[in-house]
């Protein structure tokens, strides 16, 4: 018995690990604090996890004893034993994952995988983009959210209580479990619990060209779908007419903001729109009408569809900036915001949405223009 | 020789784009001349120094808070503008935007909503004349 330190977490584990964290850490914290624009690389953070899970997915078979999952996930008995002897004061060692903490990864793994496909459903649903977008509703979006916000939310209690562990055991067997996840090395201990049952040899070209070929193929899967159209969101072409006539004072605003009803009032007297005269030839007025209400009719599934004619106040049935939804999703943008010669009034939604013609609004499009001094 | 006619070319190239332009606007002028002396014989032709009053000044009984045409155009024809909603209004003047005053149907359309929106009633068309007559000279 030499006092050599073993190697315990080989190079693809310490990669992965620290790979991993970032990701997370960095999504979370884009979310948090970053701009809305960010969203975009919020989504290649979460696409990039779910590689890493692949990945930790076939190191789990094939990768070396201590990170098969045959090597650390144990039954109910060790993880007793192992909580017992915590409280003991003679702690059991192992040389790899303990048990309460390989039913920690599982949890982290499962939890996470949960995470990124109800991100991928949000994506899909609410944003009407990714892979999902043929396939989900907006309202089935809207639960997909709440999923990924609150298995996120448990998955910040799980980490905790993973490094809480990590510190624990640290403190208790007198070794630093982080350093071992750094430069890969434990002191040997003749005391130390191997891994049960798993060969010693990692199967390094098996893992890496399996989980290869299935984000690859996932990816090329996922990229050609959501190249498909979104499910209820009609690709409606806009007339030049329209925007000439109504985008030459305002956002020629996308139909699918207002209900039918709410066109017919507003095309019906433009002589007063909004307190403006807005008058146009009966002919053009009656093209651009039946053309709003028609596109209104179409029937939308995207969030500013489904979300401004549903909450239009009754007392103003033809105002978007007056709907509840548009009310609470701009309640942080400070009054002056649009009173600056960039944005110049509530109705230039495209000043800030880069989408705004389209009726997409999508999180990743707005951008608040600032003065370049 | 093969090169002066080259450049003959494009200069005539490049002038009837403006020539065009400059003609439709004589057109609509001579239109408002026309309609002007019907409404009024003792009509002698039109003022770009009553066009740039009529621009600049404020006037009651239109919406008070549009209360002359600077308030979106603003005090420089050459400059551009905004629409309370927030758009930019391309420049009145001439010299900057060669495509004003083409289109008899966008002439009617903005004097028809604006008059209204200004000054509370229609603009005569000796009032017209000589604002567009303004904004030639700008």
């Amino acid at each position: 018995m030499t006092n050599k330190p073993i190697h315990v977490w080989d190079i693809e584990i310490r990669v992965f690990h620290w790979l991993l964290l970032a990701s997370v850490a960095g999504a979370w914290l884009i979310i948090q604090v970053g701009p809305p624009a960010w969203l975009g690389l919020h989504e290649a953070l979460g696409f990039a996890v779910g590689a890493l899970l692949v990945f930790r997915f076939f190191w789990g078979l094939f990768g070396s004893e201590h990170m098969r999952f045959g090597g650390f996930v144990r039954g109910p008995g060790p993880m007793l034993a192992h909580l017992k002897s915590l409280f003991s004061g003679k702690p059991l060692r192992f040389v790899g994952h303990n048990p309460v903490g390989g039913a920690m990864i599982v949890a982290l793994l499962l939890v996470l995988l949960g995470v990124c496909l109800s991100g991928i459903a949000t994506m899909g649903g609410f944003d009407k983009a990714g892979p999902l977008a043929p396939f989900l509703t907006f309202a089935q979006g809207r639960q997909a959210k709440e999923i990924h916000e609150t298995l996120t939310n448990l998955l910040l209690v799980l980490a905790g209580l993973h490094v809480a562990g990590v510190l624990l055991e640290s403190v208790l067997l007198k070794e630093s479990l982080i350093g071992s996840m750094i430069h890969g090395k434990k002191e040997p201990h003749a005391e130390a619990l191997g891994a049960a049952g798993a060969p010693k040899t990692p199967r390094s070209a098996v893992a890496v060209i399996l989980s290869s070929l299935i984000v690859a193929g996932l990816g090329l899967t996922m990229l050609n779908l959501s190249l498909q159209p979104a499910l209820g969101v009609p690709a409606l072409g806009i007339p030049p007419l329209y925007v000439k006539e109504c985008g030459s004072c305002h956002t020629a605003h996308h139909p699918s903001l207002l209900p039918s009803s709410s066109w017919k009032l507003i095309m019906a007297d433009l002589g007063d729109h909004f307190g403006d005269d807005a008058s146009l030839p009966q002919d053009k007025a009656r093209e651009i009408g039946d053309w709003l209400v028609k596109g209104a009719d179409l029937g939308w599934d995207s969030k500013a569809g489904q979300r401004i004619p549903a909450s239009l106040k009754t007392e103003e049935p033809l105002r978007i900036t007056k709907s509840a939804f548009w009310e609470r999703r701009h309640r942080k943008i400070p009054e002056n915001v649009f009173k600056t010669k960039l944005v110049g009034g509530k109705a230039n939604c495209q000043a800030c949405h880069v989408d705004a013609v389209r009726g997409g609004f999508k999180r990743g499009g707005i951008a608040i223009p600032e003065e370049i001094n | 020789m093969m090169k002066r006619l080259i450049l003959a070319s494009l200069s005539a190239l490049l002038m009837t784009g403006p020539a065009f332009a400059s003609g439709e606007r004589q057109a609509i002028l001579d239109q408002f001349s026309t309609q002007a002396k019907q409404q009024d014989p003792a009509f002698k032709g039109f003022s770009a120094e009553k066009g740039q009053t009529m621009f600049m000044g404020k006037h009651a009984g239109g919406k008070p808070e549009t209360s002359s045409c600077t308030t979106c155009h603003t005090q420089d024809p050459k400059g551009s503008g905004q629409t309370k909603a927030g758009k930019e209004i391309k420049p009145m003047a001439i010299s900057r935007n060669p495509a004003r005053y083409t289109d008899p149907a966008e002439v009617e359309k903005w004097f028809g909503r604006n008059c209204n929106q200004v000054l509370g009633r229609d603009c005569t068309a000796s009032e017209k004349g000589d604002f567009i007559t303004f904004m030639i000279g700008q």
